[in-house]
């Protein structure tokens, strides 16, 4: 039902995947829904950031902050550590809200910011939630190896600390499919000989994203046109696909059921593992990636705990840890060497096709309803 | 000769009152209950497809504006009500169709055996539902037993799993113990007596059934159809998970609202047409039921 990560990753137990957990919020969906309604009532009225609030680390650190995360991501492996060096601090890790929904993350933070210290949060959804005024600014002079991570990711996230991306690609089984696409183009092309062998992510940005690419557009427009052409390259996909899947994306490949998956990286490398004759494609025309890291709440008042655990977590050894654990593509360079060699070899995750992302970027509101309704004619049609 | 003095109608009012009192006060759970996780919800869900939503802060503002419903009637969500109705009377036709004679055959049968057949009904509701359906997947899939069974009849490549008779049979088997046990309730009531009575007066089997049966039964009916189909209208996980993401119904229309765009307004306004739409529905057909037993 969920994907679990494969044991190259060398963890100790299997890992559910955060994406996967992103789409399960069907069953708690009504549950969301009257609790958010009821949380919806409050009218808080959004802070202006509090940047600069503090200059100077103390000298010894005190107090507890709510890490909203998701489950075993980035960040929990840390959090002992962390602990044990600052005895006097608590890291409270909230799983919750995150595996319920992407706007239930944004509204959970917007409706209660005094809730959370920091938060995992994609590019999206931090630049949301920064228009809205919940979002403190760093100062990264306190985080001293922010230095460390590739500077395409600190742009790409300019108000907190980057920790993992993931690009969505396709993987195919070379046994079956002879043709060896490297592209959209050609993937599209030999659609109708695999029909009903194709499977796809369910996360509309990203199919749209793959479809835009193909295009020859930019995966964050919002230009009518544009998406138009996307939703017929989709629409024109679609006969051929077996199911637009939340979970499970690539599981086919290893029994050869599927043929070709248009999905994440993190979940190719996974099903690699399983089966060497899958083949991740990044397209020559480029692919959508998201792009994620941690963000501080405007009203968080342990901004010192924040600093210093982030320093602490991203440092390389402990950064190292983390992708171990969680298989995700890094986002520094230096830490390869420190890897083992299923994940630094790996030609599926990490750095090596990063001329050819475009991380997925907030749209606006408007933006963001003109995208769902497109998905929704996509799904209807 | 003895003298009956007249009921004194305070001393007979008292106890009345006492009784009326009690029951209100044993109604208190229930109706706060109601009141608390169904009412002031529904509350809020109106006065939210009322209003509006900042996106960018997720502030409610609460106003009187219509243009949430004004948007319901487009297209897009028009054709995803249909869908999702339509496939609702399939589902709930089809759960009549089978589960009348599981109905009926287990109210002709007694004692030990009729329990059995009546635990075999519920069962399933003894696991997740979400586990159920994710049962289907396996039954419905490439090379999964359907596909095997129709390839032994002769049948080509059968592959239902992420199609809209997938979704139709997820509800269906969902749901069907729903339709069995209002329906095995209404026929447990109807005597054998009316039965040999009818043959005796030279109907046979089918125009027993359909004379007698049916009508009797016609309150079980109506009893299952709305609880079939009613849930099923709004249904979000079986086409979920057995639609593959290619067919759009009114409950991921509503889901999509509230967790990817976060418009709580709008998917408030497409909640409550559908519960209008729903209660309309769920009134004629009552209307119908107590006809049906009031004839009987």
């Amino acid at each position: 039902m969920v994907v679990h990560r494969g044991e190259y990753m060398g963890g100790p137990a299997p890992l559910i995947s955060r994406r996967s957990l992103l789409r399960r919020g069907g069953a708690a969906f009504a549950g969301l829904a009257s609790l958010n309604l009821l949380a919806a009532c409050g009218d808080d009225n959004p802070s202006s950031s509090t940047q600069g609030a503090s200059t100077s680390a103390p000298a010894k650190l005190a107090g507890s902050v709510v890490f909203l995360n998701y489950p075993a991501w980035i960040g929990s492996e840390s959090i002992k550590p962390f602990e044990t060096q600052h005895p006097d601090v608590q890291i409270k890790e909230d799983t919750t809200a995150l595996v319920e929904s992407v706007a239930g993350t944004a509204v959970k933070v917007a409706q209660n910011p005094s809730a959370y210290d920091f938060l995992l949060a994609d590019v999206p959804i931090q630049k949301q939630l920064d228009e809205g005024g919940f979002v403190y600014k760093l100062d990264f002079a306190r985080i001293p190896n922010i230095e460390k991570v590739n500077q395409r990711f600190r742009d790409a996230y300019p108000l907190g600390v980057p920790t993992d991306f993931g690009k969505i690609g396709f993987g195919y089984r070379k046994d079956i499919v002879k043709e060896r696409p490297t592209s959209w183009e050609e993937l599209w092309a030999i659609a109708p000989s695999y029909s009903r062998k194709i499977t796809a992510l369910n996360i509309d940005r990203d199919i749209l994203g793959a479809a835009l690419k193909l295009k020859g557009f930019s995966v964050n427009t919002v230009d009518d046109a544009e998406l138009e052409a996307a939703k017929q390259a989709v629409l024109e996909l679609k006969p051929h696909l077996e199911a637009f899947k939340s979970v499970e994306v690539a599981k086919g490949l290893v029994s050869g059921q599927t043929a070709i998956a248009i999905t994440g990286d993190y979940d190719i490398a996974l099903m690699q593992s399983q089966e060497p004759k899958i083949e991740w494609v990044s397209p020559e025309e480029g692919m959508p990636a998201y792009l994620e890291g941690w963000t501080a709440v405007s009203k968080t008042e342990e901004i010192d705990i924040f600093y210093e655990f982030a320093d602490f977590a991203i440092s390389p050894e402990q950064y190292a840890k983390a992708i171990e654990a969680t298989g995700s593509s890094w986002v520094q360079d230096d830490i390869v060497g420190l890897l083992p060699k299923a994940l630094s070899s790996s030609d599926v995750i990490g750095t090596s096709d990063l001329d050819k992302v475009e991380f997925l970027d907030y749209i606006g509101a408007d933006g963001t309803k003109k995208v769902a309704r497109v998905w929704n004619e996509i799904v209807s049609a | 000769m003895s003298v009956t003095s007249a009921p004194d109608p305070v001393a007979e009012a008292a106890p009345a009152r006492r009784r009326t009192r009690a029951g209100w006060l044993l109604a208190v759970p229930s109706f706060g209950w109601t009141l608390l996780f169904f009412l002031v919800p529904l509350g809020f869900l109106f006065a939210y497809s009322l209003g509006e939503i900042d996106i960018i802060t997720f502030q409610v503002h609460w106003g009187w504006t219509l243009d949430n419903y004004a948007g319901v009637f487009d297209q897009l969500y028009l054709t995803a009500i249909r869908r999702s109705v339509l496939l609702s009377v399939g589902a709930t036709a089809g759960a009549l169709v089978i589960g009348f004679p599981i109905a009926y055959y287990i109210s002709l049968q007694r004692g030990r055996r009729q329990l059995l057949l009546l635990l075999a009904v519920m069962v399933p509701f003894w696991t997740s539902f979400l586990v159920r359906t994710y049962a289907m997947t396996n039954l419905l899939g490439n090379g999964g037993p359907v596909a095997t069974v129709w390839g032994w009849f002769g049948g080509g490549d059968l592959n239902l799993l992420y199609t809209p008779t997938a979704i139709l049979l997820g509800i269906l088997y969902s749901y069907l113990p729903l339709m069995v046990l209002p329906l095995f309730v209404a026929l447990e009531r109807i005597e054998p007596a009316v039965r040999d009575a009818a043959a005796d007066l030279g109907a046979s089997g089918w125009r027993t059934l359909r004379r007698v049966i049916v009508p009797l039964a016609m309150p079980g009916i109506v009893a299952g159809c709305i609880l079939v189909g009613v849930p099923a209208t709004g249904e979000y996980v079986v086409p979920a998970i057995l639609g593959g993401g290619k067919t759009l119904m009114y409950g991921n229309v509503v889901a999509d609202q509230f967790q990817t765009v976060g418009d709580y307004p709008f998917g408030a306004a497409l909640s409550m047409t559908l519960m209008a739409v729903l209660t309309v529905t769920v009134l004629v057909l009552r209307r119908a039921g107590a006809r049906a037993e009031a004839v009987t």
